[in-house]
């Protein structure tokens, strides 16, 4: 993986930054040994592994803000990092640049439940939020499979999603304020326990910003009562493109599932294979529609859900008996990833999300791609988002492999694009998908996009080498290109 | 001399911002215009309106999204939706007659770029919450795209947060795509009358922690009861509104469930009365009299954490004094007389962490006390990094927002 070249200077002055950085950060806050680093040296994306030049752990906004300001000062470039479960390389460290690790900042802060918001530190997990507000009857929506391990914090910088985004929508629609400091070392307090405050909307935009314009230092999530009832259906069908069909019908009739997922052949069958979860072998597809809200609601709904899965030529129709059985479901779902673990000794997930309609033409697309670059591939998506997440399955040590799996998911994304859809519907571009930014956005897209990264960051020290393939300077973005040729208002007064 | 220009595509619309710059010349960027005058005075002798670039371009119900110029009329969207029982679900609200505009008018960007949403704010998001992606061009003159065509994206920085409520100051939008949802079959009211504004805000409270779903909170002052559509009760207390939507067994489920869960008197709205109540909530419609129009009586737009409106609405109402209407989380005040009384909104407002935006008011007193609310250095800071960013010759807009 290309990164930005190392800076020998500031390599150079490593153990005078040890210094200043423990004169803010005392006692192990600091990381400078070898062994010790090498356990920042990737994050969920595997694939690729750097060490980090040193690690800073800071406890308090105040030392964030002291770090970054040092850092700035000495123009040393810094890598964000929350909980290193992402799986795009958002936190992949840079040989000459200070990985920033949030852990220390594990408490909540406040509870609100008036104002049904929990004010928190980046470092809890987002599991945690849930756990911290279950007994009196709330929760937090978005839930990344992840969830036990990925912080709130990181959850923010990727705008993370999860199964229920369908109904409740991702990271950015769940929270309405942080505090973010800045590579300069300011600290800024954006958005509250309100909605919609007046001003750009800056909450907005540093919500999947993947750490390139500041570091959170804190975070407050909307959180909801927990539905009422929770009801789910398995269904079996006889072709990617019955099931397909079945979840257009589906939100056609004015249904929106809290969750609806999809599962190809060799997915239900691995995941089967290692979850027991009373799947149907015998299916091309296999879909898990789960409904929330209230009884009477929820009744209705499946009621529905279940006539068109028939219609739809279901060869597989069962609905959870029980809250055990409804997890069985799940299980298997949620096993999936571990399950290609089983049978393949690595993979990597690609993340496009697609108009839905395109569904089977792009799963068509990808058995090609299957067969033209010699890898298997399981499929699974969040159905009712388009979202799909292809397992590609390869041996690392197979350097061959490696690159041939590389070049299958970027034709997956690059089919995805051209199929009117994006390069990532929650996992973030990071260093992974950063080389097909092109494919979806031209240069002036891309320059406009730094435009923004400049307000924040203009020396371009926060996180560089992720998201683009090429970071502009600053002082070049800025300049106005005069376009000569026709005034097509010549009435217009001049000042 | 005021020249107006008024692009029918992108094409025209890039060479139209290109001609500005090249002239030096700033413009006032509108929609169809029916709310130019929420936001500060923009100096501007040209105006740049952008209802030409109309038509959809794409719709697929199945999909949850549509695609159209960004000009194209609210009305239009909505009807086409309507006709496949969708609808936009912030439920943008109709501001033009606040301004004594005709209602109806305004335009989908317009509504995006003021990032205006109604009732349901409470429980369906914001507009950009809605806001999937679009076409622009900045003030560079360069067209350029953000976000997506899909439901669910992550690709690079999310633009069209930064575009949703810029009020045109950094780019004039071309074309949006917009997620649409379901439109509930029924719509009913739960009406809690004669409250006192505390006990109100705490039954509001109770109903949004609640497991049954409601999908608009409103408290509704006597002085204010009259000026909605009827059905409500005349009383000398508050009215507590609670609305659900849904299939109808649920809406009527929810309801008796939610009545005896909060006790006290109560009265329901069927559906074409809700839905009639919270269109006028939405709108601000008591606001729209002739005669606040005509003077362009200060109105404030509140944004508030929900629990801390009863104290707000408390303190103002003893001073400066005026007149109210909460819905959820957003409060509307006027006060009364024509004083702003801005140092006391905006006290009050800030006291509990909240936002207060001059919606309405005479062009000498927005020009005098600004709009919206003051940001942190910091925050000014970034913003105008942005700014020169997307708008380094200061064409689009100019002040409109502050400073």
């Amino acid at each position: 993986m290309r990164m930005p070249e190392p800076d020998a200077a500031v390599i150079a002055a490593r153990t005078e930054l040890v210094a200043a950085l423990r004169a803010i950060v005392p006692g192990e806050g600091v990381i400078e040994e070898e062994r010790e680093l090498l356990a920042y040296e990737t994050d969920g994306l595997t694939a690729y592994r750097e060490l980090p030049m040193l690690v800073v752990l800071p406890e308090t906004t105040e030392q964030v803000a002291a770090v970054l300001k040092l850092c700035h000062g000495r123009g040393v470039k810094i890598v964000p990092r929350g909980a290193g479960t992402g799986l795009s390389g958002g936190a992949l460290p840079l040989r000459d640049g200070v990985t920033l690790g949030l852990g220390r900042f594990n408490r909540i802060l406040e509870i609100d439940y008036d104002n049904l918001c929990v004010v928190t530190q980046p470092g809890v997990t987002n599991l945690a939020i849930t756990r911290a507000v279950e007994d009196q009857g709330f929760y937090y929506a978005p839930d990344p499979s992840s969830q036990i391990a990925c912080s709130i914090g990181g959850n923010v910088a990727e705008n993370s999603g999860g199964v229920h985004c369908l109904k409740y929508g991702v990271t950015t629609n769940n929270i309405t304020g942080v505090e973010l400091v800045t590579m300069a070392g300011d600290v800024l307090r954006i958005g509250g326990r309100h909605a919609d405050p007046a001003g750009y909307d800056l909450l907005g935009v540093i919500t999947g910003s993947e750490g390139l314009l500041g570091v959170i230092t804190e975070v407050t999530v909307k959180i909801r009562p927990k539905p009422e009832c929770t009801r789910a259906a398995l269904l079996g069908f006889p072709s990617i493109r019955a099931g397909a069909t079945c979840v257009s019908r589906v939100i056609s009739e004015g249904i929106i599932p809290a969750g609806m997922e999809m599962m190809d052949k060799f997915a239900i069958e691995a995941a089967e294979a290692f979850a027991h979860a009373g799947y149907p072998l015998d299916a091309e597809s296999l879909l898990i529609v789960e409904l929330d809200g209230t009884v009477s609601e929820v009744d209705d709904g499946m009621e529905r859900v279940i006539a068109i899965a028939r219609e739809c030529d279901a060869t597989h129709v069962r609905e959870n008996a029980d809250e055990a059985e409804r997890e069985r479901f799940w299980s298997g779902r949620k096993a999936a990833f571990p399950a290609m673990g089983r049978l393949s000794p690595d993979y990597i997930c690609m993340d496009g999300t697609i108009p839905r309609g395109r569904l089977p033409d792009v799963l068509d697309g990808i058995t090609a791609l299957s067969r033209k670059h010699d890898l298997r591939v399981a499929n699974v998506f969040h159905a009712g988002d388009g979202n799909l997440h292809p397992l590609i399955l390869y041996d690392a040590n197979d350097s061959d492999q490696l690159a041939r799996a590389e070049a299958f998911g970027a034709d997956i994304l690059k089919l995805c694009v051209a199929e009117g859809g994006v390069l990532s519907g929650e996992h973030g571009i990071g260093v992974e998908k950063r080389d097909l930014m092109p494919t979806m956005f031209d240069d002036t897209d891309l320059k406009h996009q730094q435009r923004l990264k400049c307000a924040f960051d203009p020396d371009g020290l926060l996180n560089p080498g992720k998201m683009f393939p090429e970071l502009h300077r600053c002082a070049e973005l800025g300049k106005m290109h005069v376009h000569h040729g026709k005034l097509p208002f010549p009435d217009l007064p001049r000042f | 001399m005021d020249v107006q220009v008024r692009p029918a595509d992108e094409s025209e619309l890039i060479d139209a911002i290109r001609g500005l710059t090249a002239a030096g010349t700033p413009a006032q960027v509108n929609g169809a215009g029916t709310k130019q005058r929420f936001g500060r005075p923009v100096n501007a002798a040209a105006t740049l309106q952008l209802d030409g670039l109309t038509g959809i371009e794409a719709y697929a119900p199945d999909e949850l999204t549509l695609t159209c110029g960004a000009g194209t009329s609210l009305a239009t969207v909505e009807s086409l939706l309507r006709e496949h029982d969708q609808e936009l679900a912030f439920e943008p609200p109709d501001l033009g007659p606040l301004y004594g505009e005709p209602a109806g008018g305004a335009t989908i960007g317009g509504v995006l770029g003021c990032n205006l949403a109604g009732s349901r704010r409470v429980r369906a998001g914001g507009a950009r919450d809605h806001f999937l992606g679009f076409r622009a061009v900045s003030g560079r003159g360069e067209a350029f795209k953000a976000g997506g065509h899909v439901v669910k994206n992550v690709s690079g920085y999310d633009l069209c947060k930064l575009l949703a409520g810029s009020f045109g100051t950094l780019a004039a939008l071309s074309e949006v795509t917009v997620k649409v949802l379901p439109r509930a079959v029924r719509t009913g009211t739960l009406l809690l009358p004669g409250r006192s504004v505390d006990d109100a805000v705490g039954l509001l409270i109770a109903a949004w922690q609640s497991r049954l779903e409601p999908s608009g909170l409103g408290c509704v002052p006597p002085e204010i009861a009259p000026l909605l559509p009827p059905g409500l009760p005349a009383d000398a207390g508050c009215i507590a509104a609670i609305r659900f939507e849904g299939p109808e067994g649920s809406v009527l489920d929810r309801i008796t469930r939610m009545r005896e869960r909060l006790g006290g008197a109560s009265l329901q709205l069927g559906d074409a009365e809700s839905r009639a109540v919270w269109k006028a909530i939405t709108d601000a419609a008591p606001f729209a009299d002739s005669a606040s129009v005509q003077a362009e009586r200060p109105l404030w737009r509140l944004s508030l954490p929900p629990a801390a409106a009863a104290g707000v609405i408390d303190r103002l109402v003893g001073r400066p004094g005026g007149v109210w209407l909460l819905d959820g989380g957003m409060l509307w005040f006027a006060p009364t007389g024509d004083a702003s009384a801005s140092a006391a909104v905006r006290a009050e407002t800030e006291r509990v962490g909240g936002a207060a935006t001059l919606l309405r008011a005479p062009p000498s007193v927005r020009a005098a006390e600004g709009v919206f609310p003051r940001q942190s250095d910091g925050i000014e800071r970034i913003a105008a990094a942005i700014r020169f960013g997307f708008d380094p010759a200061g064409v689009l807009n100019p002040g409109r927002m502050g400073a």
